[in-house]
């Protein structure tokens, strides 16, 4: 190899200069030049508020803001942002001072952007429009830090178990009292499985961390015991999660669930449920709005929640999309003025139910005529719980986290519940530390 | 060959020994001159690359090199912390389990994927009916994308819905529903096929072009000696294909050892994380954990490998070159 000459080194120490330059700028966080959030009042000026979402909840998300624009002279507009990319682009944005007016995130992801200082205190405004304690309690639990909330709910959903009642009465199972324990869920399970032809008792997407997040968590709460600590750490190695883990180990072994499973990365979280061969599938409700709404489904079905392991113990994760202001908008009373509308019992009533799906707030109504496909989540929801932590994205969401490599190993792995625990345990503190 | 000679650069040292030397400072003068602005149109012609290579490689590099001696969270302030990032790169035994992973897979797609392109540009290279449509056929899959491509392969062996677990079922090859992507080793083969099948055309290509500069009249001699077919493979073809082929060896080496999109859209590092390559690794650090300074040292970390990978490969060329 030569040796670097004095031209080489000159330019290297131009690269250097300017990537000294580039650096000085990455350093300036963002700085808030939005009014203080307690002197706002809503204004319908006309302005035009940018609003960034994920994608995949489009029925709700962009037909909840055609109707603001259409009633409203300020104008939303949307861009989607892809879910994977979502906390990086927000990174980067805040860090340019590009944020939009109002960012629309997975609840998942609020702690950390609470936690950034990007987004408005609101809790005031909503304290005085008198939303806040109207609101689905996981989309406030997410958007909270030191009792100052942050974050509306935008779309709301719900984890709740859906059950095949033509299965169930094949089975010679009463389909109109589905179970309510883990006894209950196996023996169903296994009686469904016992009918051949392809029929399997349970269902669950194995490979598909946000899925089980939603839907192996929650046999986890029911039990009384939390997964994530105060201070943003994790809590696995405890007795309710073994006794969870196994559960859904028994389930595999006894060939309910099935092997594809383990490689579900969420494409099989309703449709293996919809092909009509599935006794049980753990899921959520948008999941089976959206697979059923506006079809005519070829078998009855029912949902129910989530049991624990005894009568009456029962949890649900609630997820869905927070709205927040961001702190560098130029529109405060305007942005201000489509929360408040968003949170209104009004637009609950009005907008939410009639497209229909599950509104922000949890003391209205559900129409009798939507069902028991809206009138069991809209009750889980007021009882929903989350993930808050800044650690989520590294030990729950990936797909090499402790998270999902405790589930398996021991699920599909035979693997001891007690000692995959402790693993996992290990993993997530040296994330946490 | 009588046009080498044409080609041949004038020798330096013929210029040097310019008779009739009576005024050697001004000749000298004049040389240094025309030295100077020749020197200058050099750098001209060279600049927008050499602007677009600093732009795009040396800065970027660089930055990483920097953000590599940081604790440089995505929200918040980035801090020094010396070796640290380095020190947890080299001491994670997933990153160990990650190089030791990619290296096999490197060298399997490698040597199958070369070995096919080289079957497959013997085969396309003569003359028949129809010649064009097939090499266009092999090539056709290296227009698309690797994350369509792997998107497309995963539906096809999807174990519920797949067309492919399905026509192995018919023909007795294994057993009906047979989820591929459930054992390591099965993962891994559909890879490995859905790879080569991707980037064999583009391999072939470079092979054919470089078997079509062979003169014709070299094999004619070949036949008149009576060589038979592997003789001509092995004494004509492959030498005479040394050049193409180094490129061929270079570019698959270093494109497999870089893999990631086929492994993100159709395996996400499973299963057991048993299918988790360096720069999964790497996506995992920048935008899982969301810690860019330790990414950044996984990058040069990367980086200093594949440096060492070429480096070992052109000289191993070199070597097989100086043997007579």
């Amino acid at each position: 190899m030569k040796r670097p000459n004095r031209s080489t080194a000159a330019a290297l120490a131009v690269g250097a200069a300017i990537t000294s330059l580039l650096l000085t700028g990455c350093g300036t966080g963002a700085s808030g030049n939005a009014a203080a959030a307690e002197n706002l009042t809503a204004e319908d000026s006309g302005a035009t508020l940018t609003l960034w979402v994920r994608p995949g909840n489009e029925a709700v998300t962009d037909a909840v803001v055609e109707q603001y624009n259409a009633t409203h002279d300020n104008q939303v507009e949307i861009t989607h942002v892809p879910a994977d990319q979502y906390v990086t682009k927000f990174a980067a944005a805040s860090q340019s001072g590009s944020l939009p007016d109002i960012l629309a995130a997975d609840l998942v992801f609020m702690p950390q952007i609470v936690q950034s200082g990007a987004a408005l205190d609101l809790t005031d405004l909503l304290d005085d429009s008198g939303a806040l304690d109207n609101l689905a309690p996981a989309h406030v639990q997410a958007s909270t830090a030191d009792g100052r909330v942050y974050g509306v709910p935008y779309v709301a959903d719900t984890s709740l178990y859906v059950y095949n009642k033509d299965l169930f009465r094949q089975a010679g199972l009463d389909p109109e009292n589905p179970p309510t324990t883990w006894d209950g869920i196996l023996e169903a399970a296994d009686a469904i499985t016992a009918l051949g032809d392809g029929n399997q008792g349970f269902y669950i997407s194995g490979g598909c961390t946000g899925c089980l997040a939603y839907d192996f968590t929650p046999t986890i709460w029911a039990q009384g015991a939390e997964v994530v600590k105060e201070d943003g750490s994790f809590d696995f190695d405890n007795q309710a999660t073994q006794d969870a883990l196994a559960f859904m180990q028994q389930l595999y072994e006894n060939g309910d669930l099935p092997d594809t499973s383990k490689t579900d990365t969420g494409d099989g979280f309703f449709s293996v449920f919809a092909s009509g061969k599935v006794g049980i599938d753990f899921a959520g409700g948008n999941g089976v709005n959206t697979a059923t709404l506006g079809t005519d489904p070829t078998f009855e079905f029912g949902l129910a929640p989530i049991p624990g392991a005894e009568d009456g113990q029962f949890a649900t994760f609630s997820g869905g999309d927070v709205a927040a202001i961001t702190k560098t908008t130029k529109h405060p009373a305007e942005a201000w003025d489509f929360i408040q509308w968003l949170t209104s019992p009004e637009t609950s009533e009005d907008v939410y139910y009639n497209l229909p799906a599950l509104p922000p707030r949890t003391d209205v109504t559900t129409p009798e005529s939507l069902g028991e496909q809206f009138s069991v989540p809209a009750e889980l929801v007021k009882q929903g719980q989350t993930y808050v932590s800044p650690f989520y994205n590294e030990v729950v969401a990936s797909a090499q986290g402790p998270f999902l490599e405790m589930f398996q190993s021991v699920v599909f792995n035979g693997a001891d519940p007690a000692e995959a625990t402790k693993q996992a345990q290990k993993a997530a503190d040296a994330i946490t530390q | 060959m009588s046009h080498t000679a044409v080609l041949s650069p004038p020798d330096p040292a013929a210029t040097r020994a310019t008779p009739g030397g009576s005024a050697p400072s001004v000749a000298r003068s004049g040389r240094s001159r025309r030295r100077r602005s020749e020197g200058l149109q050099g750098w001209a012609l060279a600049a927008p690359a050499a602007i677009l290579i600093a732009l795009f490689f040396v800065l970027p590099f660089g930055l990483t090199i920097w953000m590599s001696f940081f604790d440089w969270p995505t929200f918040g302030m980035p801090a020094p912390v010396g070796l640290d990032n380095y020190t947890g790169v080299l001491s994670d035994p997933k990153f160990g389990e990650a190089v030791l992973f990619t290296v096999s897979y490197t060298v399997v797609a490698s040597v199958l994927g070369i070995l096919l392109s080289l079957g497959l540009a013997l085969l396309v290279r003569p003359k028949f009916a129809g010649r064009t449509a097939v090499r266009a056929l092999l090539f056709a899959p290296v227009t698309i994308g690797f994350a369509p491509a792997g998107l497309l392969w995963l539906s096809m062996a999807n174990a519920r819905t797949g067309v492919l677990p399905d026509l192995f079922a018919k023909l007795g090859l294994a057993p009906g529903g047979t989820d591929w992507f459930a054992e390591p080793t099965t993962t891994l083969a559909v890879v490995v096929v859905m790879t080569i099948w991707k980037t064999v055309g583009l391999a072939m290509l470079v092979l054919i072009t470089g078997m079509d500069s062979i003169p014709p009249e070299v094999y004619e001699a070949a036949k008149l000696d009576g060589a038979r077919a592997w003789t001509t493979l092995t004494r004509i073809t492959l030498p005479l294909i040394v050049k193409p082929l180094s490129l061929v060896i270079l570019l698959t080496v270093t494109t497999t050892f870089l893999a990631f999109d086929q492994f993100y859209t159709m395996t996400k590092g499973g299963p057991d994380g048993s299918t988790v390559t360096v720069v999964y690794y790497l996506y995992n650090a920048a935008f899982v954990a969301l810690n860019r300074g330790y990414a950044a040292a996984v990058a040069v970390v990367v980086v200093l490998i594949m440096a060492i990978i070429s480096i070992a490969q052109v000289q191993l060329q070199r070597g097989r070159k100086a043997k007579p």
